[in-house]
C-alpha cells in the first residue's frame, strides 16, 4: 500500500463502520416498531405487570428456538 | 444469553426475546417461557342477545354471557373495539374471573351460551379453552366471534370444545387483509374450512367498507368462494360500516350497498343471508329457502316471532340448518 493511501483507507474503513452502524440501527428500529412491547429489563416488566394486577401463567403453543 | 421463544398459536409466529411481547400484546416471553397475561383476566363482561354476536341460527332470542380480554392478533383499521383489542392488559381495568366463575355466572344469569368475543378469543386461547371445557358439561354452549387467524393445531384443539363460531371474514383479497388488518387471507380461508369440516356450526360476517370492499365484484368473489368451499347453508351477515378508529374519514356504508350485497349473495345461492346494522330491514329475518315462509322475525337484536318447529319450516317441513334447541 502506498503510504499516501493510508489516511484514505482509514477514512473509508471508518465510513463503512459508520454506515454499517446506521443500517443495523435502522433494522433494529424497524424490528422494534413491528414488535410492540419489546423490552430488555424483565424485572421492570414484571414490576409493571404486578403493579397493574396483571397475572401470568404459562401459555400453550410455543417452542424454544 | 436469553432464550428466544416462538409463539406457534397464530400465523404471525412471533419470535420473542426475554421480556418481549407478541404482536397481540398479551403473550410474553418471561425468562424463557411463553406466558399469557390474560388468563382469568377479562376486561369486558356483559350479557348480550345472541343476535348481537351475530348468530342468527343458534338459540335465537337467548342471552349470551360474553367475555373478552385485552389484545388482538389483527389490527383492523375499522375496529369497533379498538379500546380493548389494541391495548395491553395493564392499561385496562380487568376483572378477576377464573373459568369456573365464568360458568357459574352464566348459569346464574340464565345464559345458555358463553360468547368469547369483542376482541378475539384466539389471543385468550387458554382462557377460552379451559372455560369451554367446564361450560359444556354444565349444559352451556360455547360460541366464538373471531377473525380465525390461528394455526391449525390449536384450532383443532379448540374445535373439540366449542359449538359455534362466527368468523369475521373481512375480505376476499390478500391486499385487503394486509392493508386493512395486517394479516393474511390464506390462514383464514383454511380455518373456515376446518371449522366446518369438524362439524362446528359456522356463520360468517363481512363488514362492507366504502371504497375498500364494497364493489359488486368483491362481493361476488366472496360469495363465490363461500359457495364453492363451504356450501349454501352457511349464514352470511353483511354488516354496515360505521366510522371508527382509523377510518373516521370514511362515510357509513350506504344502506343500499348492504341490501345489494344481500341480493348478490342470494343470487349466488347462499340461502341464509342477513343485513347487519340495519335494524328494521327485512334482511334481518330468517326465511325458509324452500317456500319463502317467514321463520324468524327480528328487529335489531330482538326476536319478535319464531315460527320454527323443531328446527323445521312449519309449512313445508324443510330442515333449517342451525343449533335451535
Amino acid at each position: 500500500m502506498n503510504k499516501s493511501d493510508k489516511p484514505l483507507t482509514v477514512f473509508l474503513t471508518l465510513a463503512c463502520l459508520l454506515l454499517a452502524g446506521i443500517v443495523a440501527e435502522n433494522i433494529r428500529t424497524a424490528y422494534l416498531a413491528q414488535n410492540p412491547g419489546v423490552v430488555i429489563d424483565v424485572s421492570q416488566v414484571k414490576a409493571t405487570l404486578n403493579k397493574a394486577g396483571v397475572k401470568w401463567q404459562e401459555a400453550k403453543y410455543w417452542k424454544k428456538l | 444469553m436469553s432464550t428466544v421463544v416462538e409463539c406457534t398459536l397464530c400465523p404471525r409466529r412471533c419470535k420473542l426475546i426475554d421480556g418481549q411481547r407478541g404482536d397481540c400484546r398479551v403473550r410474553i416471553n418471561l425468562e424463557g417461557k411463553l406466558q399469557t397475561l390474560v388468563f382469568g383476566n377479562p376486561c369486558s363482561v356483559h350479557i348480550d342477545p345472541i343476535e348481537k354476536k351475530p348468530f342468527y341460527h343458534v338459540l335465537p332470542g337467548t342471552r349470551s354471557f360474553s367475555i373478552a380480554t385485552a389484545g388482538c392478533n389483527l389490527h383492523c383499521k375499522y375496529c369497533q373495539n379498538w379500546q380493548i383489542s389494541q391495548m395491553p392488559p395493564e392499561e385496562l381495568e380487568n376483572y378477576d374471573l377464573v373459568p369456573a366463575s365464568v360458568v357459574e355466572k352464566a348459569l346464574a344469569t340464565n345464559c345458555r351460551t358463553i360468547a368469547y368475543t369483542y376482541s378475539d378469543p384466539v389471543v385468550f386461547f387458554e382462557y377460552t379453552l379451559e372455560t369451554s371445557k367446564i361450560a359444556r358439561p354444565r349444559g352451556i354452549l360455547n360460541i366464538l366471534r373471531t377473525g380465525a387467524y390461528i394455526e391449525e393445531e390449536p384450532l383443532r384443539e379448540l374445535l373439540e370444545h366449542v359449538d359455534a363460531i362466527n368468523v369475521d371474514f373481512k375480505g376476499i383479497t390478500e391486499e385487503f387483509y394486509q392493508g386493512m388488518s395486517g394479516g393474511h387471507l390464506e390462514p383464514v380461508l383454511k380455518a373456515m374450512k376446518l371449522i366446518q369440516k369438524q362439524g362446528v356450526w359456522l356463520e360468517l360476517t363481512n363488514l362492507i367498507i366504502p371504497t375498500w370492499n364494497d364493489k359488486d365484484g368483491d362481493i361476488k368473489l366472496l360469495c363465490r368462494w363461500i359457495m364453492d368451499h363451504l356450501g349454501p347453508n352457511v349464514p352470511l351477515h353483511f354488516s354496515r360500516f360505521w366510522p371508527q378508529h382509523q377510518l373516521k374519514n370514511l362515510p357509513p356504508t350506504p344502506e343500499e350497498t348492504i341490501i345489494r350485497a344481500r341480493q348478490i349473495a342470494l343470487q349466488t345461492g347462499i340461502r341464509h343471508t342477513y343485513v347487519g346494522n340495519l335494524p328494521e330491514d327485512d334482511g334481518n329475518h330468517t326465511y325458509c329457502p324452500e317456500d319463502g315462509t317467514l321463520l324468524i322475525r327480528r328487529v335489531g337484536y330482538d326476536v319478535l316471532e319464531n315460527n320454527l318447529s323443531d328446527g323445521r319450516c312449519p309449512k313445508c317441513n324443510a330442515k333449517i340448518p342451525g343449533l335451535w334447541i
